[in-house]
């Protein structure tokens, strides 16, 4: 039973801080906990639960902190010799008493890999002028390092345009269609840059975001980079449940990488499936202009950002996840919208499912696969929902997600569905 | 059913260093496993088990690395990262300690729990005011325990004549002048880095009301012991955990304080039992009531505003209950215990009512489950090891505390007498 909102976000970065921690906490707080810049872990803390001394605030974030920490120094240090000797274990041999310079060291070689790839900057505004305004503002340094930057309208105006137009660089689209994906669609199409970075006019990337994205593109494999997200508040219970039941931006602090093997887009290391709520459903992710063309993805129709994750990996792309990027993002405030939210993650699901049918496939069959696989993960919240109910923690976003199965299992298994490039799809 | 195949005694014990190259583990033709704990530069990180079930008679070292990598990292990563974060201090110094053991007619289990305790006291002599041992006689039949405690140097002797495990943890305050006051059951053994755990624990949260370690077997020679062990045991993780009087998410909390800690090896400030008027002697006072005041006074000590520090390092080694029967009754004594105490402080305590309400419940949905599984031959529980705790449970919440508390009474005239 989580401590109701409004919760404060709170963060610490662990190599400057000495001493006792004895913020003056009011309410419940995320304490975000940062090595030289880097988030590496979290810990959630109730007013009562500080101050600490500083042993135990340092044992609190060790622990928040510590098997991240180590995965990234080993991820930098898998050449070693000891990799060969069974007798040695690969993660735990990197814990020596000096792991925290190692673990600057891995930190400073994550964060200078080259950039060898141009970008187009692009943010999806929606009619909010005073957003997009302070959204261009963080992205003045990628303006100042050459960086395309297009603001796509889904509801153009002229304080809008006014705004675009006053930040020099800037080009302004208007696409008023409805749909976020159709708006990012004409921002996909007008841009020049080999990567297309994606950001809402609302979101707020830290320094260092975009640099971060492009790195990850460091073979030509790789067809879309996603980044951590941040919640930007937790105001309301529906801001908390985006992140913790929905699981936005909860993938963690180590990069992953995922492709479309036959076991369902695993990257090797048992992360599996759901790729797109996984890293964000799309809140910070940077993908290839020509792969996003090849594969019509500026003309997605339904699905949105779960159908984009799936088309790369189907396509025989990699997916990378790069937690050096980060942006802050304002997860939906209320009920209502946080089941829209969650119908069309788990109808993007379906859709994202039926696409991964080996080819060929009678449509009956895929029919017949979808509505009697059930994800094991529905099941088990079906069961599980009365016994959270009789607790006093309902599952209040289950009857949504249902309905978004449902509606995915429908729209797939009955009717003519359109391929990425809207010609209808033959069963073979 | 019910896991047989793991059930296989003995097992042998090993203590395996993580920062020294593996061995390849073999079992002896008489072994049915093996249980690893695991160290990181001696603390213990982590648990693994190995069975001739599942993994033959040799388990080599590309195998075991796995495995032991995969128990330890997380502990082991958080430790290091932690004396790197203070900047690996120098040990703390022992800080002024009274370690009681209260025992009742078992002179030789004693004797081996007061050796432990002396070489761990020998070993840190010079780094601080020497610890005090004590030895508190509860209602002995002879003179057995007396001798032993007598003739162990720097080791002190009660005698509490009244029966009753919390009468003689109450002796124990009486005669302690330290700032802490620990308690290791007799049956139990510290592990030789116990003291220094205490004293890293005690500098770390100087305002702790208690602190508390994970029990480890001391052998696995019966299926019973392996049945418990496996079960979980006391078994609590190995990272470090701060309770304070509300906890993240956990409507419970801090009712279910068994979550917390083990009487088999318990540190309290002095001052905080003092202040809560020691243990409640209507507790672990023999059949039919032999459990509950270790778990009473933690939970007493979170409501009083103090803090429960669980610490991975101080850690003892526990002599389980050899067979079936006397698991049983250990069952039954946990169910009684736990909800001897829910209905205890629902009485005491209304404000928490609430709470210990949701940990009834829940409890209540936890042997349900237990015992679904084990009837279905699933789980290492066979069925009537649930039905013993169930049944125990059902005795504490059908008011077996009120029924203890008058015999406290006549036992205390009794003897007064």
């Amino acid at each position: 039973m989580r401590p109701p909102a409004p919760w404060t976000i709170l963060d610490v970065d662990v190599a400057d801080h000495a001493g006792a921690f004895e913020p003056a906490l009011e309410r419940p707080t995320l304490v975000l906990l940062r090595f030289r810049g880097v988030l590496l872990g979290e810990a959630q803390l109730l007013p009562s639960d500080v101050p600490m001394t500083a042993a135990e605030f340092a044992t609190l974030v060790a622990a928040r902190i510590g098997p991240t920490a180590v995965g990234l120094v080993a991820a930098e240090t898998t050449e070693r010799a000891v990799v060969d000797d069974p007798a040695r274990h690969r993660r735990l041999d990197v814990l020596t008493p000096d792991v925290l310079t190692q673990l600057d060291t891995a930190l400073a070689r994550s964060r200078a890999r080259p950039v060898t790839l141009s970008a187009s900057i692009l943010v999806t505004a929606r009619g909010r002028p005073a957003e997009l305004q302070t959204c261009l503002d963080t992205l003045l340094p990628e303006l100042r390092a050459g960086r395309e930057v297009i603001v796509v309208d889904n509801r153009p105006g002229a304080a809008s345009r006014a705004v675009a137009a006053s930040v020099a660089g800037v080009r302004y689209v208007a696409a008023p269609a409805a749909g976020a994906d159709r708006t990012v669609g004409a921002g996909i199409r007008a841009a020049g840059g080999e990567v297309v970075v994606l950001l809402g006019d609302d979101d707020r990337p830290e320094p260092g975001w975009a640099d971060a994205l492009l790195a990850g593109f460091d073979s030509a494999g790789v067809g879309l980079v996603c980044g951590l997200v941040l919640p930007a508040a937790l105001e309301t219970d529906a801001q908390v449940a985006a992140r913790y039941d929905l699981g936005l931006g909860l993938t963690g602090s180590v990069p992953l990488r995922f492709d479309g093997s036959a076991a369902g887009h695993d990257d090797g290391h048992g992360h599996s499936g759901w790729v797109a709520t996984a890293v964000g459903a799309g809140a910070n992710l940077a993908i290839r202009r020509d792969v996003a063309l090849r594969l019509g993805l500026d003309r997605l129709t339904s699905g949105g950002e779960v159908e984009v994750f799936d088309h790369v990996l189907a396509a025989g792309a990699q997916v990378r996840y790069e937690p050096l990027s980060v942006l802050h993002h304002p997860h939906v405030r209320d009920w209502p919208g946080l089941r829209t939210l969650a119908r069309r993650l788990a109808r993007g699901q379906v859709i994202a499912t039926e696409r991964r049918s080996p080819p060929g496939q009678h449509r009956r069959e895929t029919f017949v696969r979808l509505a009697g696989l059930l994800p094991g993960w529905y099941g088990h919240r079906i069961v599980r929902a009365p016994v959270f109910l009789a607790r006093g923690v309902p599952d209040r976003l289950l009857t949504s997600s249902l309905r978004g199965y449902a509606a995915g299992v429908r729209q797939q298994a009955g009717r003519q569905h359109h391929d990425p490039v809207g010609q209808p799809r033959r069963d073979g | 059913m019910w896991q047989r195949e793991l059930m296989h005694a003995p097992y042998a014990l090993h203590d395996v260093e993580v920062t020294a190259p593996l061995r390849p583990i073999h079992l002896a033709p008489h072994e049915g496993g093996a249980h690893l704990l695991l160290r990181h530069r001696q603390r213990p990180v982590g648990v693994v088990w190995l069975s001739r079930a599942e993994h033959g008679d040799a388990v080599e070292v590309d195998v075991l690395a796995g495995l032991v990598e995969s128990a330890a990292l997380e502990a082991t990563a958080a430790t290091a990262v932690r004396d790197a974060l203070l900047g690996h201090p120098a040990p703390a110094p022992t800080p002024p300690l009274t370690i009681a053991v209260c025992t009742r007619n078992r002179p030789a289990l004693l004797r081996r729990s007061l050796a432990a305790l002396v070489s761990m006291r020998e070993r840190r002599r010079g780094q601080g005011p020497e610890v005090d041992l004590l030895v508190v006689d509860n209602a002995p039949d002879d003179r057995a325990t007396e001798r032993i405690a007598r003739a162990t140097q720097g080791v002190r002797y009660e005698l509490e004549p009244v029966p009753g495990l919390d009468v003689a943890r109450n002796r124990a305050i009486a005669a302690t002048d330290r700032s802490w006051l620990a308690y290791v059951d007799d049956d139990a053994v510290v592990d030789p880095g116990w003291l220094d755990a205490l004293a890293d624990a005690v500098r770390a949260s100087p305002d702790a009301g208690a602190f508390t370690g994970p029990i480890m077997p001391l052998q696995l020679d019966t299926e019973a012991h392996l049945r418990f062990e496996r079960a979980g045991g006391f078994g609590k993780g190995f990272q470090w955990q701060r309770f304070g009087p509300e906890r993240w998410g956990d409507a419970k909390h801090p009712a279910g304080p068994g979550r917390f800690g083990t009487g088999a090896c318990m540190v309290f400030a002095t001052a905080a039992l003092r202040e809560l008027g020691g243990f409640d002697e209507a507790l672990d006072t023999g059949p039919p009531l032999p459990g509950g005041g270790d778990i009473d006074m933690f939970y007493r000590v979170l409501r009083a505003g103090r803090r429960i520090v669980y610490a991975p390092g101080l850690l003892v080694r526990h002599q389980h209950r050899p067979d079936m029967a006397g698991l049983r009754r250990q069952y039954h004594s946990w169910g009684l215990g736990n909800m001897v105490v829910v209905r205890k402080h629902m009485r005491t305590d209304p404000a928490s009512g609430p709470r210990h309400l949701r940990q009834a419940r829940w409890w209540s949905w936890s042997v349900l489950q237990r015992l679904l599984l084990a009837m279905a031959g699933r789980g290492p529980h066979p069925p009537d090891l649930v039905l013993a705790e169930l049944l125990g449970g059902l005795t504490g919440l059908a008011g077996a505390y009120g029924r203890s508390r008058r015999r406290m009474a006549g036992r205390r005239h009794e003897y007064a007498a």
